[in-house]
C-alpha cells in the first residue's frame, strides 16, 4: 500500500491539494522538499517521486491553481508570479519556513519564480525540463491554450480532453499534428491515459491558467542569472526541452547540470528519485 | 449558501474524503447514491449546513475516497468505514445520519449496527425489494474492462449518465420505458461524468452490494427514529410506502417538489433541506 496521503490546505482563494509523504519526518533536520507538476497534469503525476522523496523527508506535491483538486485562480491570465505567491501562501499555511523546491515543466517556472523572489524561503532549486523556447512558439502555443474547449449536451468535451492528453505524447506541440512534430514517445497505458484525462475534465475552464504563465514567464531565459539558491538542472531524454540545457546551465550563477539516468521518461521521474536525493543532501 | 469545504480521514484501508458545512447541532452525516460521490448532494449539503454541522462522505471506492479494502464487500463493510472515519475525525459520537439510494442501504446499515450512536435515520430513494432486474443489473456494473487506449470509457460513462435520465433501466431505450424527466444543468451532468471517472474502477462495488441489498430483512431491524423519503420522479418512489411499512414506527414524506436531488432547482433543494431540518428538529 502507497505510503501518499491526500491532504487540502486553505488559503484566501479557497484550498490547495496535494499528495504528502514522510510527513512523520518533518522535524528530521532536512528541509521539506516541495514538488510541483508540470501542465496540464497534476501533481499525481509526480507520486513515484513524492513517495521515494518521502522516505527520507517529508515531502509535499500540490497541484497548481486550477488544476487537480486545487481551487482555480481568481483571475483570467494571471502570470507565473501568481502562482509563486500562492505557493509561498500554502508554505505559511502548513507553518514551512524553508524548503527545497523541485519543478517539472510549469512546476520548474514557478519554483524559479518562488526561488528569486522569495530566497529566504528556499534552500535549494531542481529545474526539471525547462529550456529556451523561442517567443514565435511561445505565443503560438499560448494562442492554442487560450481557445476555449468544446462543452456541450453532445459530450464533445471528452474526445477533446482525451485526445488533448494522448496527443501531447504523440507530438509537439500537441496541436501540430503532422510527420514533423513527431516525438518518439510511447502513449501512456491505459489507466495512466483515464488518470491524466480526468485532471484536464475537472478543469476544463482552468487548467490552462498556470500553462499560459509557465509559456509567458522568463522570455530569453532573462530570469536564469537572478536564480539565488544552488540549483540542479535535469531533465530526461527526450525532454523537448533538453536541447537547450547546456545553454542554461551557463546562465545560471550556481547551477549543477546533470541529466537523469538512461531510461527515466519525461514526467515519470521515480527512477531518479535517489538521484534528486541525493543532490538535495549534499553540501 | 457556501461551498462545502473539503477533506481527508485517514483510516486503515487509505483515506475517507468528505465535504462539509455549517457547525452546531447534531451532526448529519450524508451518504451519497452510485456511482457518484458527496458532490451530488453539494447543494443539499450547503443548504442544510446553513443550520446545522454537515459530513459527507465518498463512499469507499467512489469519488475521491479509497477503494474498499478487499473485493466481495457488502453493505456493512461501507457502513463500517463510514463508523471509523467517523471516529478518526473526532467529535461525531452521535449523529443524524441521511442516505439516498446506495447511501440509503449504507445508512441502514450504519443505524442497525450503531444505535447509540445514529439519533435519527433519513432514507431518501430507498428500495423495499431486491428484484430479478436489479440482479441482472448488478452484472453490468464492474467496467473496468472498458479503460483502453482509445478512451471507451469516456463515451461510456457520458452516453450511460444521460440515457439514466432519459430511460430506466438506462438500457432499455424505448417509448415505455421513458422517464418523465429532461437532463440537469450541463455543469452538474459534467461534474457527475468526473464524479464516474474518478471511481470508474471501483465504485461497483458498492453498487453491487446496494442493488443486491436484502432491504426487506434488514430494514425491520433498524430501532431508530426514521424518516422515508422519496421525490415523486425518483425512480424508487414506487417503493416509498414499502420502505415505510418494513421499518417500525417509520415516518414518510414525498420531496415538496417532484425532482430528485440531482435534477433540483436551488429553490427546490432549499425546500427540500428544510423538510429535512424540520424533521431533524422535530
Amino acid at each position: 500500500m502507497t505510503t501518499i496521503k491526500r491532504r487540502f490546505a486553505a488559503i484566501d482563494l479557497g484550498q490547495v491539494h496535494y499528495y504528502t509523504a514522510g510527513e512523520s519526518l518533518a522535524d528530521n533536520g532536512k528541509r521539506p522538499a516541495v514538488l510541483m507538476h508540470a501542465s496540464p497534469f497534476a501533481a499525481r503525476t509526480l507520486n513515484p517521486l513524492t513517495e521515494q522523496l518521502g522516505l527520507s523527508r517529508w515531502t509535499l506535491a500540490p497541484d497548481n491553481l486550477g488544476q487537480g483538486d486545487s481551487c482555480a485562480p481568481d483571475t483570467d491570465y494571471p502570470a507565473i508570479g501568481y502562482f509563486g505567491d500562492a505557493m509561498v501562501r500554502l508554505l505559511d499555511a502548513l507553518k514551512i519556513d524553508k524548503a527545497d523546491l523541485y519543478g517539472t515543466h510549469t512546476g520548474a517556472h514557478t519554483a524559479m519564480d518562488v526561488a528569486i523572489r522569495y530566497p529566504d524561503r528556499v534552500g535549494k532549486l531542481i529545474l526539471d525540463g525547462i529550456g529556451l523556447p523561442p517567443r514565435d512558439l511561445k505565443d503560438d502555443y499560448i494562442a492554442h491554450l487560450r481557445e476555449t474547449p468544446p462543452y456541450d449536451y453532445s459530450g464533445s468535451q471528452y474526445l477533446w480532453a482525451f485526445h488533448v492528453i494522448k496527443d501531447m505524447f504523440i507530438w509537439f506541440p500537441y496541436y501540430r499534428r503532422d510527420a514533423a512534430h513527431r516525438r518518439n514517445r510511447d502513449v501512456p497505458d491505459a489507466d495512466d491515459l483515464h488518470d491524466r484525462t480526468l485532471d484536464l475534465l475537472k478543469n476544463l475552464f482552468s487548467y490552462h491558467k498556470a500553462y499560459i504563465a509557465a509559456f509567458d514567464n522568463n522570455e530569453g531565459g532573462k530570469r536564469f542569472p537572478d536564480i539565488p539558491v544552488p540549483t540542479l538542472l535535469t531533465a530526461a531524454e527526450g525532454d523537448v526541452s533538453g536541447a537547450a540545457m547546456g545553454e542554461v546551465a551557463k546562465m545560471i550563477p550556481n547551477c549543477t547540470q546533470k541529466n537523469y539516468p538512461p531510461g527515466v521518461q519525461p514526467g515519470d521521474v521515480g527512477p531518479a528519485a535517489a538521484m534528486v536525493a541525493n543532490w538535495l543532501d549534499g553540501a | 449558501m457556501m461551498e462545502p469545504v473539503r477533506g481527508f480521514i485517514d483510516i486503515d484501508e487509505g483515506q475517507v474524503h468528505y465535504r462539509t458545512a455549517g457547525r452546531g447541532r447534531a451532526p448529519l452525516v450524508m451518504f451519497h447514491g452510485s456511482p457518484g460521490s458527496s458532490k451530488m448532494l453539494s447543494r443539499l449539503i450547503s443548504a442544510i449546513g446553513e443550520t446545522r454541522h454537515v459530513i459527507a462522505l465518498d463512499t469507499m471506492g467512489q469519488g475521491d475516497s479509497s477503494a474498499p479494502a478487499r473485493d466481495n464487500v457488502d453493505m456493512a463493510y461501507f457502513a463500517d468505514a463510514a463508523c471509523r472515519a467517523l471516529d478518526a475525525h473526532g467529535g461525531l459520537d452521535q449523529v443524524d445520519v441521511f442516505g439516498t439510494h446506495t447511501g440509503a442501504r449504507i445508512a441502514t446499515e450504519f443505524a442497525i449496527h450503531h444505535p447509540q450512536r445514529t439519533r435519527k435515520v433519513i432514507l431518501d430513494g430507498m428500495s423495499a425489494a431486491v428484484t430479478p432486474q436489479g440482479l441482472d443489473y448488478a452484472k453490468t456494473l464492474d467496467k473496468r474492462h472498458l479503460v483502453d487506449q482509445v478512451g471507451t470509457q469516456f463515451f461510456n460513462t457520458w452516453t450511460s449518465l444521460r440515457d439514466g435520465y432519459l430511460f430506466w433501466p438506462a438500457t432499455a431505450r424505448d417509448a415505455a420505458h421513458r422517464r418523465p424527466t429532461g437532463l440537469p444543468p450541463l455543469d452538474r451532468l459534467h461534474d457527475h461524468v468526473v464524479d464516474i471517472l474518478k471511481g470508474f474502477r471501483t465504485s461497483h462495488h458498492a453498487y453491487i452490494a446496494a442493488v443486491t441489498y436484502p432491504s426487506p430483512d434488514r430494514l425491520p431491524l433498524i430501532t431508530v427514529p426514521t424518516l422515508a423519503v422519496c421525490a415523486r420522479n425518483d425512480v424508487p418512489y414506487a417503493h416509498l410506502d414499502g420502505v415505510a411499512a418494513l421499518v417500525p414506527g417509520c415516518a414518510k414524506m414525498e420531496h415538496p417538489h417532484d425532482n430528485p436531488e440531482t435534477l433540483a432547482t436551488t429553490e427546490e433543494t432549499q425546500a427540500l433541506a428544510k423538510m429535512l431540518a424540520d424533521w431533524l428538529d422535530g
